[in-house]
This record gives structure tokens, C-alpha cells and sequence, in this order.
């Protein structure tokens, strides 16, 4: 029925529009030197008859119109893989399934994110450091190939007819100072690096000294110094470029919550009687924000990779929840912890050449541009965490914890004025501070990716493309970051990582 | 990139336009994607007509996007087997005729240690093949002047006590290049990078490392 009125509706429209087209043709050429007021006249009605045309454009099948309103801003109903949290993990992991899976149009990939400004998210709130000084082999490797990555940058992801990525890096290299105890750790973590293929070199008190002349030696024993593929960029920047070029590709990205899932339990009995449950998520409840609409998405696979949050969304599908002692009861050790970052001022500081400083105290700072400015902080000791319900920075902190350390190592910053500063969050993992990547036993189709405490920003190409792996070939084809799976949260064997700032 | 044989006639269409001018602007397409390799719109100089009226066709045909990136992919594609790795030349002859091969290759000139002339290639790519007479002598002075030497590139050069390197005005030579450096801190005393649009601040931080 309204496609009979609208199809005599059109048809009106058509003829009235070509009579009047013909008609004020016929009189704009006849009235050009004068009839001022019939010429207004002629214009509104115009503008009138342009009006209707488009209602009339709009009742066509191919128009985007509705009789009633749907928010366009919903996700879809259904997608194959749903990537939870929009940071620069989750847009890595949506670019690498793409990238690997370039010519199939029939894998729809949506990547819901609940802050569109990215006020709290880890990624944009970081330093943005990159290093290859770690002790542990996967996540030298890790760093390494996302440098690799980023060196050509813009082969990856440069989309055409669009700027160039520019990701602002600082090629300055970190340089760590180790006091007497923890000397020989620093000595072996050498080794491993060089083995895996990290320029690193190391440094005596002296040569410290006369590389370096404003730092103050004192009790230093050793230090590490990176040569190449490491120093500071934008991360920002590297999240618009995975997310541009993920969208261009086809990602469909979702502003909104994830309140709920949806699953189904299959129960299993073990050979002494215990009862596990397998889940599986058969959808994913997105709730828009700041309303009550929302939307399950049936979905395939869900990737966690809410960062900082993703211990709750696990509780969600019920990880964590079972009795302490089975294997249900094992919860995702990640949580928010809050760091502070601090901006300061100082004329006389070090120039060009510093690089990313942190002390064996772990005090560390930056430079920032070329102004005399720098960035600097510290993580605070297990017992005086700061709350995390909130981003607020303590000044006093500096005051206290950060200051009086760094004007020790670096005389010249006893001068210097706090002109800014900020609070995010590490999504740290409780466990042993490493990240966690694959799936989870007990539930059938979520992978993690999460619980990097600190960089995950910089292994975030490399971690995606291995959970693009994990997803699409079923193993990691390029580097084996089994070590890195939730086995080892299971058999409660931390692979520590010494290094962490 | 799709997979049928791209063929001016039925171009896939972003969105509507009549056949008739189709068929002109495709035609129009083919004269104009003559040029040169399609980069962003990030050059100091406003863009000319004809990549104005690519990325005016790209933006509404799949086929012509399709070509331009095409087109990059070989450009790119030339680049890197230009600055490969000179692993055989490196097994069968050694590191110095290896780096001295590469860099004669690209268009550039050397000087080895204790000899006083410089090998040269000339403007149509031709070199000498004395050098080859120079067996284990290291290349102490290199003059890479606007050729298309990148990080990769970086590599063949590896193993040289290189006194000198001038790269003035080579287009791929960016930040990750001179972090690259850091090879050469022991004996490098003469750099020229002169009018190398590439490099930016965080690149000069790398010069750090080299005494």
C-alpha cells in the first residue's frame, strides 16, 4: 500500500518538477532584466519543489530512509568476531585479521569500543616508549618485530589518497642503570638480548660519564644502552593508523559497552568426578552509551583486549567465579593499576642526545620535543598503590617519590617546575607482569590479549599478528608465543619479567 | 585488488554515474595514468592536475584505485630488489666487492682504502669492472648522492670501515637509516645528509651514537 502511494507519489512529483523546470527556464529567460519579486517568488518555490524532490528521491528503494527511527549508530546483528576494546591492541588484532584474510569479503569484524573520546584508555595515556631490553626472549621478540613494523610503517598501513602515517619517532634508545646487586642480572639479560637480535651495548661507569656528561655516576655499576629500534613515538598516532587503515579494509567499528554475554554450557566430567564447565559465547550484548538501547551481536569469536578492564568483562562470562580450588576458579589475574606521568620544565636539563633514563630505583624520564621539556615518574611500590576508581594525579607523589631521586641522578633537574601532569592506567597483570595471548580453557571461542602491564603499546603490531595467527592458521605461524598462553596462570609458573618500569 | 582482467569498458563503480560518461572518464583514465608513482597528498607543493584528477577518479572507481595501488606496489616492489641483500655476490667474492657491487649498482661512487680513485657508475647505470681486480680491500669513502639506498640498503654496507658517507639528497633515506649508523661509530668521520626530505628530528637524535 505505501509503495502504491509513493510510486503515484513520485510520479507527481516527476511531472510537477519537469513542468516547472520547462516553466522557470522559460520565464528566468524572459524575466533576466527585470521582476524582481516574481524572481523571489520563482526562487522559493524552487527551493520547495528541490524539497520534495529529495523526500521523493528518499521514498526510492535505494535511500537510506526509514518510516521509523533506528539509531544508526547500533552495531550489526551479527559479526564473525567481535574484538572488545577499541585501543591499540584491539585495532591491531582488526587490521592483522584483515591483512591476513584480504580477499574473503564474507569475514565481518566489529571492534566495540566504549569511549569515543579515549579519556581513560592506557594506549593514548602512555609514554610511548619502545625497548628490546627484557628478560624474556618472547618479549625481545615481541619489540623487535613491532619495530620492525613500524620502520615500514607506511607500507602496512599508509590507505590511498590519505596522508601519510607519520608516528613521530624518536630514534633516542633507553638507557638502563644498574647499582651493585642487580648488576649481573643486567649481565644476563645482555646476553639474551644480543641473542635475540637486539642492538644493545653495555656501558661501564665511565664511558656513562663521558657519553653522558649530566648524569651522576654515583652508584652505578653497570648500565644497558639500546642502539637502534628503540626510543619514544605518538600513540596516537599509531592508533588512528591501524584504526584508518583497519576501516578501510572493511572493520566496522561500535561505540558502546559491552554489558553482557550470552553462552552456553556444556558439562564435562573428569576421570575423578569433577564437573567442568565448557562456555561458549553465542552473542555479545552491546549497550550504547548513555541510553538503554542495545544490541546483541551473535557472534563467532570474541577477542579480549579491554586492557585494563579486561578482569571484569571475564567475570562477565563467569571466569573466576567457580570454587577456589578448581579449575573454574581461576580468574584473570589483570587489573587497573594507576601510574602517574609528569611534565615538567627545566632550561638546563640534558639536550638532544638524552635518552629514555630509568634508574635501578625505578625512576626513568624522557625528553619531550625540543623545548627543555621532559617526562618522567615512577612505579610505586606493591604496598602504597594508589586508588584506581578515579585518574586523578598526586602531586605530592612527585614531591615525595620522584623528585628527590631523579635531581640525585640528574644534577641539573634540582631546577625545575611541574607544568603538567596525568594519570593512566597499566592493565597489570598480577601474575608476572607479562602478557597474556590465546584462548581461555574453559571458555571455547574468547582469545585474550591483554595484561601487558605497561607495554603493550609497544608490542601491539607483533601481539596482533600473532592473535591473527591464533585465529585464522589455529598456531603462531611467525614467532612462538606459547610461553605467553594461560597455561602457565593454570599450572601457577610465572614467567617473570625483571624489567618492568 | 580484484581478481578479473582489468579492462576499461565495465569499470565497477563506487557510485552512480551514467554509462556515457563512464565510458569518457575511463578513457580519459587510461591517457592519464601515464605518470608518476602515486604518493599522499603530503608534498609542500599544492598538487598537480594530473594527481588531482587521479584522486578525484580513485575516489570513485574501484578499478582505478585498484591500478594506483598497483602502480605503488611495483614502484615499491623495485625498491626493495634494488637494496636486497647481496648474498651471493657476498659468498662468492667476499664483503668489500659485495658492498662495492651494491653501491656501483644503485649509481653511486667509492674509494677503497689506500687506492686514490673513486669508482664511479655513469648517468646510464655502466660501470667499470676493475674493481673487481681489488679483492679484499675494504671501501673507506662512499658517495651515495641521490640514489635510492633505504635502511635495508644499510646492510651491504655493513662490514666497511666507512670513513665518508654522503648521502645528499637521497629520497628514501629516513630516521630508521640513520639509527642505522650506529654501525659504523667507530670510523665514520664525515656525514652528509644534506636534502634528505625524509628526515626529521627524531632521526637527528639517532646521530647521538657516532663519535
Amino acid at each position: 500500500q505505501t509503495g502504491c502511494e509513493c510510486f503515484r507519489f513520485i510520479l507527481l512529483n516527476f511531472l510537477l518538477t519537469s513542468l516547472l523546470c520547462i516553466f522557470s527556464s522559460v520565464l528566468d529567460e524572459k524575466l533576466s532584466t527585470g521582476g524582481a519579486l516574481r524572481n523571489d517568488f520563482l526562487k522559493e518555490l524552487k527551493a520547495q519543489m528541490a524539497a520534495m524532490k529529495k523526500k521523493a528521491a528518499d521514498g526510492l528503494p535505494s535511500s537510506n530512509w526509514m518510516p521509523f527511527e533506528i539509531n544508526p549508530n547500533l552495531p550489526p546483528e551479527t559479526a564473525d568476531i567481535v574484538i572488545v576494546g577499541g585501543g591499540v591492541m584491539g585495532w591491531s588484532i582488526a587490521y592483522w585479521l584483515k591483512q591476513k584474510e584480504k580477499f574473503s569479503k564474507k569475514m565481518r569484524v566489529l571492534v566495540v569500543e566504549r569511549d569515543p573520546t579515549y579519556s581513560q584508555a592506557s594506549t593514548v595515556l602512555s609514554a610511548g616508549g619502545i625497548r628490546q631490553q627484557f628478560s624474556l626472549l618472547e618479549n625481545i621478540h615481541l619489540s623487535l618485530e613491532s619495530a620492525d613494523f613500524m620502520r615500514n610503517i607506511n607500507e602496512h598501513l599508509s590507505v590511498v589518497n590519505e596522508d601519510p602515517v607519520d608516528l613521530q619517532f624518536n630514534q633516542s634508545g633507553y638507557l638502563f642503570l644498574a647499582s651493585e646487586e642487580v648488576a649481573h642480572i643486567m649481565e644476563q639479560n645482555y646476553n639474551t638480548q644480543r641473542c635475540a637480535g637486539a642492538k644493545v651495548s653495555l656501558f661501564s661507569p665511565q664511558q656513562v660519564k663521558e657519553k653522558f656528561p649530566w648524569i651522576n655516576t654515583e652508584g652505578v655499576a653497570l648500565a644497558s644502552y639500546g642502539l637502534e629500534n628503540e626510543g619514544w613515538f605518538d600513540p596516537w598516532s599509531l592508533l588512528n593508523a591501524f584504526r584508518r587503515k583497519a576501516m578501510s579494509m572493511g572493520v566496522i567499528q561500535c561505540f558502546g559497552e559491552v554489558a553482557d554475554f550470552r553462552h552456553v554450557k556444556q558439562v564435562l566430567m573428569t576421570k575423578n568426578g569433577e564437573q567442568i564447565d565448557m562456555k561458549t559465547i553465542k552473542s555479545v550484548k552491546v549497550q550504547m552509551l548513555n541510553s538503554l538501547e542495545y544490541q546483541p551481536v551473535e557472534c563467532a569469536l570474541v577477542v579480549n583486549a579491554a586492557g585494563a578492564f579486561s578482569g571484569k568483562l571475564a567475570k562477565m562470562v563467569g571466569i573466576g567465579l567457580g570454587p577456589k580450588d578448581s579449575l573454574a576458579g581461576f580468574s584473570v589475574p589483570v587489573e587497573p593499576r594507576k601510574r602517574y606521568v609528569y611534565v615538567v620544565h627545566c632550561p638546563d636539563g640534558p639536550g638532544l642526545d638524552s635518552p629514555f633514563l630509568i634508574d635501578y630505583s625505578g625512576v626513568y624520564f624522557r625528553r619531550e620535543g625540543l623545548g627543555g621539556n621532559y617526562i618522567c615518574g615512577v612505579s610505586p611500590e606493591e604496598a602504597e598503590e594508589p586508588d584506581t576508581s578515579n585518574l586523578e594525579v598526586d602531586h605530592q607523589f612527585f614531591e615525595d617519590k620522584v623528585w628527590p631521586k631523579l635531581a640525585n641522578r640528574v644534577p641539573a633537574f634540582e631546577k625545575l617546575k611541574v607544568t603538567s601532569a596525568w594519570a593512566g592506567f597499566y592493565d597489570y597483570n598480577t601474575f608476572d607482569q607479562n602478557g597474556i595471548i590465546g584462548i581461555h580453557p574453559l571458555i571455547n571461542n574468547m582469545y585474550f590479549a591483554t595484561g601487558f602491564s605497561g607495554h603493550g603499546l609497544q608490542q601491539s603490531p607483533a601481539v596482533g599478528r600473532a592473535v591473527a595467527e591464533l585465529i585464522l592458521d589455529g598456531e603462531f605461524k611467525t614467532l612462538d608465543l606459547s610461553g605467553l598462553s594461560f597455561r602457565r596462570i593454570l599450572t601457577q609458573e610465572p614467567m617473570l619479567e625483571q624489567n618492568i618500569v | 585488488f580484484y581478481q578479473h582482467s582489468v579492462c576499461p569498458c565495465p569499470l565497477f563503480i563506487k557510485s552512480s554515474v551514467s554509462f556515457q560518461s563512464l565510458h569518457r572518464c575511463c578513457q580519459r583514465a587510461a591517457v592519464l595514468l601515464v605518470a608518476r608513482r602515486h604518493w599522499g597528498s603530503s608534498s609542500a607543493s599544492p598538487p598537480s592536475l594530473v594527481s588531482r584528477s587521479l584522486d578525484f577518479l580513485a575516489r570513485r572507481f574501484y578499478d582505478v584505485e585498484a591500478l594506483l595501488n598497483w602502480k605503488s606496489r611495483i614502484g615499491k616492489d623495485q625498491l626493495r630488489k634494488k637494496n636486497f641483500y647481496y648474498g651471493y655476490t657476498h659468498k662468492l667474492y667476499g664483503p668489500d666487492i659485495a658492498s662495492a657491487y651494491y653501491i656501483l649498482n644503485l649509481g653511486g661512487g667509492f674509494r677503497f682504502v689506500g687506492q686514490s680513485e673513486w669508482f664511479r657508475a655513469d648517468s646510464r647505470g655502466k660501470f667499470n669492472w676493475d674493481f673487481l681486480n681489488y679483492k679484499d680491500t675494504p671501501v673507506e669513502e662512499v658517495d651515495m648522492s641521490h640514489t635510492i639506498i633505504n635502511y635495508v640498503g644499510l646492510s651491504n654496507l655493513e662490514r666497511q670501515p666507512l670513513r665518508t658517507l654522503k648521502v645528499q639528497g637521497c629520497p628514501e633515506v629516513d630516521d630508521w637509516f640513520l639509527a642505522g649508523l650506529h654501525k659504523f661509530q667507530d670510523s665514520l668521520e664525515e656525514l652528509d645528509i644534506s636534502h634528505c626530505p625524509r628526515i626529521t628530528v627524531g632521526g637527528l637524535a639517532a646521530l647521538r651514537n657516532l663519535r
